[in-house]
């Protein structure tokens, strides 16, 4: 069988289950709703919305939109700073103490502070996806950079590169496929962190994981599970996004 | 262009141990303008650090280097260094490898890419303009490297073992291509290899080197006329003395 059939056939077979299951009452409908049940669940959440009014597709905008903001300024530090620690062994032993002591702390940690400095709302979520993939990024850009292979650097400079042209022409795309990879670990982390963070603190009315709070609270396990599924596809998509974009951009590999 | 080594010694310090390793030992030769000379020693002699300092990536621990009578410093892309590893960049395309060192020099794309293109053709490597290098086989990786390096115009030409990553077959092809495109341009070519057979093919003279630390023990003219007969008597007469003289070396080290 094709992998494509054979990944649609182990995803059909398991709604398939699932379902048979839960119509015998083997699986009590109160704690996990049938697959049937969850369609209608999303079919709500997209026209009536939860609280009513809040559509899903607002709530997915909104968390696609603080992930874009976080990650967007992770991005705008974490690969230039990252290019500049491979490249300046000096900056590297001065900073990595630094980020060292700061990565361990999860982003989820900061967000009493967060709320403290920013409020609740868009900055503080932006800041706490940013703290999420600035050193997924940061780290696979240095080891990028660390990467390329020093002929390259020895070949452009028979050819009369400069330390500029180095910097553009050699490091930064052949530390690239190191930072693809950074950027899509980067993506998954803020992801999550996205909706822990919309789950205990940054509220506001819109975001999935504020979403599924919602459903907690008025007790419809259909609701959470639909959104748990939108969270896990909305996740894949982006994920998706990247890879394609992998792919054309490091044709050459 | 000409290339004048005055006692040229370099010796690397072992970092960890602080031992003291002497790679190149007082070398001093003269290559006039146009000429093809090659080095050849035992692995690990030093060729390919000589190399270096002549190409200006490192610097001698004492000694000159003249082109042209001046004195180098630091590469510039008036000496040309290809690499037995090719140094292809994967992310560029043959075309855009080839036109490096214009781009560098901010040349107009148009007329970079004219000058690429002429290149390519004469190079035989029309229909690869756009393919990466992870496409090529190694000869036409090497003749890749060759363009981008030709394309800059540089007068002195060094090859550090360019065809020692290649088959037999396509070694003795671009040895013959070597020849061609050094008669026509008429660069200076100091080429490293220790393959005997590749030496007395393309040189007009051989600097036989010691092993470590590299000093030069025997300084050959062949003269045959090009294109030279690998099966001649003459050529083999070549061929035996430097193989003498390299297992005459090998016996003093007592390997």
């Amino acid at each position: 069988m094709q992998p494509s059939r054979l990944k649609a056939s182990i995803i059909i077979t398991i709604l398939f289950l699932w379902q048979i299951l839960s119509s015998l009452h083997i699986i009590p409908h109160y704690k996990i709703p049938s697959p049937w049940e969850v369609v209608l669940s999303i079919k709500t959440l997209t026209t009536i919305g939860l609280p009513q009014g809040y559509r899903l597709p607002t709530h997915i905008l909104e968390s696609l939109y603080r992930v874009f903001c976080g990650f967007s300024i992770a991005i705008v530090i974490a690969v230039p700073l990252g290019i500049l620690m491979g490249w300046s062994k000096i900056a590297r032993e001065t900073l990595t103490p630094l980020v060292e002591i700061i990565r361990p702390i999860p982003p989820l940690a900061w967000i009493p502070i967060a709320i403290f400095w920013f409020g609740i709302g868009i900055k503080s979520a932006a800041f706490i996806i940013f703290l999420g993939s600035f050193f997924p990024i940061l780290l696979s850009t240095v080891s990028g950079v660390l990467s390329v292979d020093t002929i390259l650097i020895e070949a452009s400079l028979t050819l009369g590169a400069k330390r500029s042209d180095i910097y553009k022409k050699i490091l930064i795309p052949g530390a690239t496929p190191s930072i693809y990879t950074g950027l899509r670990i980067g993506m998954g982390i803020a992801w999550m962190t996205l909706i822990a963070a919309e789950l205990t603190g940054v509220k506001s009315g819109y975001g999935l994981g504020y979403m599924i709070m919602v459903a907690r609270d008025i007790q419809r396990p259909d609701h959470i599970i639909a959104g748990m599924i939108i969270i896990g596809v909305t996740g894949y998509a982006l994920d998706s996004c990247l890879r394609v974009l992998e792919r054309r951009v490091l044709r050459w590999r | 262009m000409s290339l004048e080594l005055v006692n040229i010694s370099k010796t690397f310090t072992n970092a960890r141990t602080k031992e003291e390793v002497e790679a190149v030992r007082a070398i001093s030769f003269k290559i006039t303008t146009g000429t093809f000379v090659s080095l050849i020693g035992p692995s690990g002699c030093g060729k390919t650090t000589l190399l270096r300092i002549i190409s200006g990536l490192e610097h001698p621990s004492s000694g000159t280097i003249l082109l042209n009578e001046k004195e180098i410093a630091k590469p510039d892309g008036q000496v040309g260094l290809i690499f037995q590893e090719f140094a292809l960049f994967p992310w560029r395309t043959v075309i855009d490898n080839i036109d490096f060192g214009l781009e560098i020099k901010k040349i107009p794309t148009q007329k970079r890419k004219e000058r690429a293109e002429f290149y390519l053709h004469k190079f035989g490597l029309e229909g690869f303009a756009n393919k990466f290098p992870k496409e090529l086989s190694g000869g036409m990786k090497q003749r890749v490297a060759i363009a981008r390096t030709l394309i800059n115009e540089p007068e002195l030409l060094l090859m550090d073992e360019p065809f020692g990553a290649l088959d037999s077959q396509t070694r003795n092809s671009l040895q013959e291509f070597l020849l061609k495109i050094w008669q026509e341009t008429k660069k200076t070519i100091l080429f490293i290899s220790h393959n005997i057979d590749e030496t007395v093919f393309l040189s007009e003279r051989i600097f036989c080197l010691s092993s470590r630390p590299a000093s030069i023990k025997l300084t050959l003219d062949i003269d045959l006329p090009y294109p030279r007969e690998r099966t001649s008597l003459e050529f083999n007469l070549y061929r035996k003395k430097i193989l003498d003289y390299l297992a005459q070396e090998r016996t003093q080290l007592g390997g």
